[in-house]
C-alpha cells in the first residue's frame, strides 16, 4: 500500500510539474500531470533498459523521473514565470488521490489474461535488474511499457500498482474533455460545451468495454490515452490561434508521448507513424519542430527496435524481419525531413493522405487475393465479434461507427484530418495487421483487434462531439469559397477540410 | 476560422443521439457481463485482492507457466537452482527468465548430471515440501506443469492450499531464503498425489534441495 500510493503521487507530481511548468492550469493539470507523469516514468525506465550496463531499479527510474520533470520546473521558475500551484488545490488533489487509492485497492476488481502476466513477469525482471534474461521474442512481442508501469509494486511483493490504470482511465476521461473545450470552447456558448462534454464523458464512460480496459493489466488504455493526445494535440496545435493552451504545452506533451507510445505495443511503430503523418506535412507548424517531431519519432523507433534487435544477438537468435523492417522505418523517418519540409508536399498533403489511404485498401485487397484465407476468417471472427457480440462489445462499437459515418457525411469542422486520418486508416491497418502477423483473428473477446477496437475510441468520441457542434458541410463550404475570393493564394482556402 | 461552428444545425437531433447511445451502453452493460467470460468482464470483483491466486485458480495456461515458481518464492526466495541438461528445462533460457522473474530465484545454471542418481537415491515423497497437480486433460509435452519441491525438512504435516487447489504447501512453510536445489524431471508416481483423475502417469517437474542429495553428487555441483 505504501508503495503503491509513493509511486503514484510520485508520477502524478512530476507530470503535474512538467505540465504546469508549460503553462497549463485549473482543474486538467492532476489528470494530464498524471498521463504526463507516466509518460515520462516509462521514457526513463525505456532508457534504463535499453542502455547496457545501467541498472533498472525502480527507485532509480522513480529518482530520475522526478529529476527530470523538476529539472524542468525549476529551470522555468529561475526565469521569473509564474508556476504557482495554490496549496489547498495541491492538498486536496493528493488527498483525492489517496482516496482512490484505497478504493481501487479494495474493490478486488482486475482484468487479466496470460498476457497480463507476461507483463507482470517482465515487471519482475525489471524491478530486479535482470531484464536481460528476457529475449528477442519475448521482448518484442511483450513491450515494457505496461512492465514499466507496474514494475514497483515488485518492491513490496505485489505484481501489479492495483490503482494505477484505473486512475488513467479516470485522466482519459478528463483529457478528452479537455481538448473539446480547448478545440472548441471560445466558439460555441456555454450551456453547448457543458452539454456535449457531459454527453462526450458519458460515452466513452458507459461503454462496456472501456470500464473492462480500465481494470486490465494490457497496454491498451495507455495506448489510447497517448494517441488520444498525440492527435488531439497535433490538431490543437495547427488550430491554435494563439490564445488558449500555450502552444509549448501541445508539443510538450506529444513529444513526450510518442516515447512511450513507441514502446507500449508491436504495432505502436506503424500507428505512430500513420497518425503522426497528417502533422509532419502540415505547413501549420515549424520547420523547426517538425525536425523535432522527426527526431523524436525516428530515434524512438530505432532506439528500440535496435534494442529488440539486439536482444535477439545477445541470445544467439536470427533477428525477426519485423524487427528489421521497423528499424528501417525508423530510418526513413529521421531521413524524412527534405519530403515532408517540402512546399509541394505541403501543399498536396491531404491528397498525400487520401493516397496513403487507399494505398492501405489496396495493399489489404492485394493481399486478400494472395491469401484470401487470413482476411475471410479474420472478417467472419470480426462481424462475430463485433456485430453479434461475441467480442463483449454489445452495439456499442457499431453505434460508434455509424455516429463517426454520419458526421463524415454531415459534418466538417477545420482541419478535421488531423482527428479523422487517424480513426478512418484505423480499419484497413486493422486488417493488414492480421496478414504482418500472419494469422487471422479470432472469435471472441480475447481476440487482439477486438481488443484493439479501444485503441481509437476515445480519439472517435472527441471527433464525434467536436463534429456535432461544427456547422454543416454545405453552410461550410459555402464559407469556403467566399474565402477563396479574399485568399486565393492557398491551396488550404479554396480545397475545405474533407 | 469560427464559422467552422456556427450553424450546427440538427445538433439536438444529435445530443438525443448520443443521450440514446448512452442509453445503450448502459441498458446492456448487464446483459454483455452475463455473456462474457469472467476473465473479460468489464466489471468482474474476486472475492481476494492476490492476482496469484486468482490465475492459477482460473487459467491453464498461468498454471503451466509458472505454478511450480511461485510455489517456490513462497517457500526459497533467493535460491540457487541447478538446471539438469538432461530435463526438458536444460539449454532452453525462457525457463531461466520464469524462474527469475516468478520464482524470484538468484542465480540459475545448467549443468551436466545424470538425474537417475538423484532418483535412484531418495524418495522426494518423504521430503515434498509442496507440490502441484492441474488436473487439466491434455496437459502433456513440454508444457505440463505438475510439480514436486522436495527439502531437507519434515515432510509430515498438513498441506495447505496456496491459491487454489492445484498448488498445495506444507502447514509449516519452512521458508528457506538463498536455498539451493537442483532442478530434474521425474516420472516416479503411480498414483496422483492428490484425488484427480488422470489418463496416464504424470510427469513431475522436481526441485531437489542440494543437501538431500547424495555426497558425491553435491560435490559435483559447481556451489
Amino acid at each position: 500500500m505504501i508503495v503503491e500510493v509513493l509511486a503514484i503521487i510520485v508520477i502524478l507530481l512530476s507530470g503535474s510539474a512538467v505540465v504546469r511548468a508549460m503553462g497549463i492550469r485549473g482543474w486538467i493539470l492532476p489528470f494530464l500531470g498524471f498521463v504526463m507523469g507516466i509518460a515520462i516514468l516509462i521514457g526513463v525506465g525505456a532508457l534504463l533498459i535499453i542502455i547496457p550496463w545501467v541498472p533498472t531499479w525502480p527507485l532509480l527510474m522513480y529518482s530520475l523521473t522526478v529529476l527530470a520533470s523538476y529539472s524542468v520546473w525549476l529551470f522555468l521558475r529561475l526565469r521569473n514565470e509564474d508556476l504557482s500551484v495554490k496549496p489547498t488545490y495541491l492538498l486536496l488533489t493528493i488527498i483525492g488521490v489517496i482516496l482512490l487509492i484505497v478504493l481501487f485497492r479494495h474493490v478486488n476488481m482486475v482484468n487479466w489474461h496470460i498476457d497480463g502476466f507476461f507483463y507482470m513477469e517482465a515487471g519482475s525482471l525489471i524491478a530486479d535488474n535482470n531484464y536481460h534474461l528476457a529475449g528477442g521474442d519475448f521482448v518484442e512481442r511483450r513491450l515494457i511499457a505496461t512492465s514499466i508501469m507496474h514494475s514497483v509494486a515488485h518492491l513490496s511483493g505485489e505484481f501489479y500498482l492495483r490503482s494505477i490504470t484505473p486512475l488513467l482511465s479516470i485522466s482519459t476521461l478528463m483529457v478528452l474533455v479537455w481538448l473539446f473545450k480547448q478545440g472548441v470552447g471560445r466558439y460555441i456558448n456555454k450551456n453547448t460545451l457543458i452539454v456535449f462534454s457531459i454527453l462526450g464523458f458519458l460515452l466513452l464512460a458507459t461503454n462496456n468495454r472501456y470500464l473492462f480496459h480500465s481494470f486490465n493489466i494490457n497496454s491498451h488504455l495507455l495506448f489510447a490515452v497517448l494517441t488520444l493526445i498525440i492527435v488531439g494535440c497535433g490538431w490543437l496545435l495547427v488550430n491554435s490561434e494563439g490564445d488558449r493552451v500555450p502552444e509549448r504545452a501541445l508539443k510538450l506533451l506529444q513529444t513526450v508521448s510518442i516515447p512511450a507510445f513507441i514502446v507500449s505495443r508491436p504495432e505502436a511503430t506503424i500507428v505512430a507513424c500513420v497518425v503522426l503523418a497528417p502533422l509532419m506535412m502540415s505547413k501549420h507548424i515549424s520547420k523547426r519542430y517538425r525536425s523535432v517531431l522527426i527526431y523524436v519519432l525516428g530515434s524512438s523507433i530505432i532506439l528500440w527496435q535496435g534494442f529488440v534487435a539486439g536482444n535477439y544477438i545477445y541470445h544467439g537468435e536470427d533477428i525477426s524481419f519485423s524487427v528489421l523492417a521497423s528499424l528501417a522505418l525508423g530510418f526513413v523517418v529521421l531521413l524524412s525531413a527534405p519530403l515532408f519540409n517540402n512546399r509541394f508536399v505541403q501543399d498536396r498533403f491531404k491528397y498525400i493522405l487520401w493516397l496513403a489511404e487507399i494505398g492501405m485498401w489496396v495493399t489489404l485487397v492485394a493481399l486478400v487475393v494472395l491469401d484470401p484465407i487470413i482476411f475471410s476468417r479474420s472478417m467472419s471472427a470480426t462481424v462475430e465479434n463485433v456485430i453479434f457480440g461475441s467480442g463483449s462489445w454489445g452495439v456499442s462499437l457499431i453505434v460508434l461507427i455509424f455516429l463517426v459515418f454520419i458526421l463524415l457525411i454531415l459534418r466538417k469542422f477545420q482541419n478535421q484530418i488531423y482527428i479523422r486520418f487517424a480513426i478512418t486508416s484505423f480499419l484497413p491497418l486493422g486488417f493488414l495487421f492480421a496478414y504482418m502477423r500472419d494469422a487471422p483473428y479470432r472469435v471472441g473477446s480475447g481476440d487482439s483487434l477486438t481488443r484493439m477496437f479501444i485503441h481509437i475510441v476515445p480519439l472517435a468520441v472527441l471527433y464525434i462531439i467536436i463534429a456535432i457542434v461544427s456547422g454543416d458541410k454545405t453552410y461550410i463550404e459555402k464559407g469556403s469559397l467566399r474565402l477563396t475570393k479574399n485568399n486565393s493564394n492557398t491551396l488550404e482556402t479554396k480545397w475545405p477540410n474533407l | 476560422m469560427s464559422n467552422y461552428y456556427k450553424n450546427h444545425k440538427g445538433s439536438t437531433a444529435f445530443k438525443l443521439l448520443i443521450a440514446v447511445a448512452i442509453a445503450i451502453n448502459i441498458v446492456q452493460f448487464k446483459t454483455i457481463e452475463r455473456q462474457t467470460h469472467h476473465m473479460y468482464m468489464a466489471a468482474n470483483r474476486y472475492d481476494t485482492d492476490n492476482i496469484v491466486d486468482i490465475g492459477l485458480a482460473y487459467n491453464n495456461a498461468i498454471r503451466q507457466y509458472y505454478m511450480n515458481w511461485f510455489a517456490l518464492r513462497e517457500i526459497a526466495p533467493n535460491s540457487t537452482i541447478f538446471i539438469s541438461r538432461d530435463s526438458r528445462f536444460g539449454d532452453n533460457y525462457s525457463y531461466e527468465r520464469q524462474i527469475t522473474a516468478m520464482g524470484k530465484a538468484k542465480r540459475i545454471e545448467t549443468i551436466d548430471i545424470d538425474s537417475s542418481r538423484i532418483i535412484d537415491n531418495i524418495n522426494p515423497i518423504d521430503h515434498m515440501v509442496a507440490f502441484g497437480e492441474d488436473s487439466a486433460e491434455g496437459r502433456k509435452g513440454s508444457m505440463y506443469p505438475h510439480f514436486v519441491i522436495a527439502m531437507n525438512h519434515n515432510s509430515n504435516v498438513e498441506f495447505e492450499k496456496l491459491g487454489s487447489d492445484v498448488i498445495q504447501i506444507n502447514k509449516s512453510r519452512p521458508i528457506r531464503n538463498g536455498a539451493k536445489f537442483v532442478l530434474i524431471d521425474w516420472g516416479g508416481l503411480e498414483k496422483p498425489l492428490r484425488p484427480i483423475e488422470r489418463v496416464e502417469p504424470f510427469m513431475y517437474s522436481l526441485l531437489v534441495e542440494v543437501s538431500l542429495l547424495p555426497k558425491e553428487v553435491q560435490e559435483e555441483l559447481p556451489i
